[in-house]
């Protein structure tokens, strides 16, 4: 169990690179109105666990930004606060999308590189 | 739930007043949903020990708090530090300075009796305590001000250019720190002394138990006292300003050559009136010396003291005017290599 946890300094690294990735999945998903719980949900659903704790104060840092907006429903449940991509959202996530493709394309190419140098020295 | 209450409450009491109901409400709602949708249960039958569990995913208040800060959550950042750091030794050096300059002043005048040099003792503890807390409270007041209102153009990311970089510091325009500090506290007492604490500055003799004095800084030297205020204040201004820039440039040499003309123009104004600086034996008597102790003073004043001051005030001239022409040397060699460059 101990032995299967990631090292500190591993568990900051992977920590690290998710940071980018929550942003353009959170941003893929409000297209149409979610609150903070059912988007955990879904993106859960897809594979992608992120911490409450880092998810919320995301969605609002990010309409801070003009990036999401979001209004308050009030229904019979409890009240709940959805977010939506606004304008400006649209046009962020549509160039986050080329400039992750272009990435996970260039890593690719990189990893694959090395792995193909690691066989040739063995 | 009394649990999630405490931990909305401590996540709350952490923001902004503007938006801590609105992110206590969103929290509690996003909480109680997690809550039930984990129990499977309704949120009034849900157990301590699921929400223990869900909080401790949540993370400590403090940090999530501090997640939705988008502003800066410190009083001085990173761009700023090292001049903060800087200004705060310049400042706590210069009131040591004259903390202590008090305190010899106090001393030396005491009648070296144990009470009131225990008397002494409190009150330099307590100008201590007030001097350099209230300059660095000042200081830091200052620099939280300049990191809440300005973004220099250099470190402004998006805005940042190459050519925004500060030249290369010669070796000739590095500033000697300590150097520069020394003259800072060494300007401040004269000053404190010249403007302060005249009486420190007499000559004086004792005559059947009694205490006779007579001002250096008398009516004679009045314009070249004002001379002096006037050279030590432009060079502790100038003592200041290279200090926080931490490099000679054109304007600073230029300013230091001219403060150092000011010297030279001083010591040649001395130097001129040089018989006329000590007192003659009408001086004294006028001032209330004894007739006896009046004429001793001004026959070695007259033979030797008279000729010596002579001597030391031309040598004074020529070293000032031999620092006076290096540096305004210096601030033509810095113009230059700045044009080179």
């Amino acid at each position: 169990m101990v032995s299967s946890k990631p090292t500190v300094r591993g568990e900051h690294l992977s920590l690290e690179l998710r940071r980018g990735a929550i942003v353009i999945a959170t941003l893929s998903q409000l297209g149409e109105p979610l609150y903070g719980y059912s988007l955990r949900e879904r993106l859960a659903e897809q594979g992608l666990e992120v911490k409450e704790g880092t998810l919320y104060p995301l969605l609002r840092r990010l309409e801070n930004q003009g990036i999401l907006e979001s209004d308050w429903e009030v229904g019979e449940g409890r009240p709940r606060r959805y977010y939506r991509l606004s304008g400006r959202g649209t046009q962020v996530l549509a160039e986050l999308e080329a400039e992750w493709e272009d990435l996970v394309a260039t890593i690719g190419r990189l990893l694959a590189g090395n792995e193909g140098d690691e066989n040739g020295s063995d | 739930m009394d649990l999630i209450e405490r931990y909305v409450q401590e996540v709350a009491r952490r923001l902004p007043r503007t938006q801590r109901n609105d992110v206590a409400r969103e929290l509690r709602s996003s909480i109680e949903d997690s809550l039930e949708s984990r129990a499977g249960v309704p949120l009034n039958e849900v157990g301590e020990d699921t929400a223990t569990e869900l909080l401790l995913e949540f993370g400590p208040p403090r940090e999530v708090a501090g997640s939705y800060q988008s502003g800066p959550n410190y009083l001085i950042g990173p761009a700023h530090y090292p001049s903060f750091l800087r200004a705060i030794k310049i400042a706590l050096a210069v009131v040591g300075g004259l903390i202590a300059l008090g305190l010899l002043v106090d001393a030396a005048s005491s009648t070296g009796d144990i009470g009131e040099l225990a008397r002494i003792g409190a009150q330099a503890i307590s100008d201590i305590q007030t001097g350099f807390l209230s300059v660095l409270g000042l200081v830091v007041f200052v620099f939280a001000i300049i990191e809440r209102t300005s973004t220099p153009k250099w470190l402004s990311e998006d805005e940042w250019h190459p050519s925004d970089l500060p030249p290369v510091i010669e070796n000739a325009d590095q500033v000697d720190r300590a150097g520069t500090i020394v003259g800072l506290v060494l300007s401040g007492i004269a000053l404190v002394l010249i403007n302060l604490y005249p009486e420190w500055l007499q000559i004086r003799t004792f005559s059947s138990g009694e205490q006779f004095s007579y001002p250096l800084l008398g009516s004679v030297v009045r314009t070249e006292v004002m001379i002096l205020n006037l050279y030590l204040a432009l060079g502790l201004v100038l003592g200041v300003v290279i200090l926080l820039r931490n490099r000679w440039q054109v304007q600073t040499r230029v300013a230091d050559a001219a403060i150092s003309a000011i010297l030279v123009l001083l010591l040649m104004r001395l130097w001129s009136k040089a018989d006329q600086l000590l007192p003659v034996r009408g001086d004294l008597i006028e001032a209330g010396w004894p007739p006896g102790q009046a004429s001793s003073f001004a026959e070695v004043a007259d033979e030797a003291l008279s000729l010596a001051l002579g001597w030391l005030l031309l040598a004074g001239l020529l070293v000032a005017t031999w620092f006076a022409i290096r540096k305004a040397i210096a601030a033509i060699r810095t113009a230059r290599d700045r044009q080179a460059g």
